[in-house]
């Protein structure tokens, strides 16, 4: 029988706005979201969080605390693909105007920031 | 082409349904039943992605294959539909059009400031939702690069006379 490769659990968050100081703080387009799941449906599988989180940090910018909500979204994925969600988490963070995206990978943390700002 | 042989999406476009074999059509069929029953926007999300996942996978489609599929996009526009509906996201409106003429069409705010006769000040505050442009305004500035407003219907509502 054939070994099931190891798979880490990686969870990132999507604030449900644009982050106010890099760009208006307004909800997102919805083509904006349908970006996301045709870029997770690439791979295996993905789960959203029912509920909203809500959660706050501070702009390194501004020095402000900034409250947010956002949507949770969970992918389990072998090693070797971890890459390609972070490379994801990149562009959204453009897409979703956001200064950087929080992901958990096994319970590690950090934070993708996109390319350009 | 009949009601029944497409959809339209909340931007007023058109997805043909004429190609869609009968279990393909029973996958719509099934989808839209869902999201009129459960209205969630999470739940219908984790319901269509992995309906038309499993749906595609069987026929040995790739993920790229599936998602270029009719079934996938009506999925898609059913959830932003939902999305729309729970005040969770919008659709987008003339700012976004004219951010993405700024970047397709002039790549700087400068360039299409220069070439419009807007000032980059009042771009900055358009742009970041502080400010409108009068109709005159906006009007005057698009026919100076060749484009000019219209009218159109707003996706999801029914017109009336």
């Amino acid at each position: 029988m054939a070994r099931r490769q190891a798979l880490l659990e990686c969870a990132f968050l999507i604030p449900i706005r644009r982050d106010r100081n890099l760009s208006d703080g307004r909800l997102h387009r919805t083509d904006a979201w349908t970006w996301l799941r045709e870029g997770l449906f690439q791979f295996r599988g993905a789960t959203e969080a029912k509920e909203l989180y809500t959660g706050w940090y501070v702009d390194a910018d501004t020095e402000k605390r900034v409250a947010d909500l956002s949507r949770k979204y969970y992918v389990a994925l072998p090693r070797g693909e971890i890459g390609r969600l972070r490379s994801l988490l990149r562009q959204a963070c453009h897409v979703f105007r956001q200064k950087s995206i929080y992901l958990s990978i096994a319970g590690r943390v950090e934070f993708i920031e996109g390319t350009l700002q | 082409m009949t009601r029944n042989d497409k959809y339209t999406d909340l931007e007023g476009r058109e997805v043909s349904l004429t190609g869609l074999d009968e279990a393909e059509r029973k996958l719509v069929s099934l989808l839209r039943r869902r999201a009129a029953t459960h209205p969630n926007w999470t739940d219908f999300d984790n319901f269509w992605t992995k309906a038309v996942a499993d749906f595609y996978d069987a026929r040995g489609l790739t993920r790229k294959q599936s998602s270029n599929t009719a079934v996938f996009r009506i999925a898609q526009d059913l959830s932003s539909r939902l999305a729309v509906r729970s005040g969770m996201a919008r659709l987008p409106d003339y700012r976004d059009e004219l951010e993405e003429l700024i970047r397709s069409r002039f790549r700087t705010r400068r360039a299409f400031c220069k070439a419009t006769g807007l000032s980059e000040d009042l771009l900055s505050h358009v742009l970041a939702g502080r400010k409108h442009l009068s109709l005159p305004t906006l009007s005057t500035a698009l026919e100076r690069i060749g484009y000019r407003l219209r009218i159109s219907p707003l996706p999801g509502k029914k017109k009336t006379a």
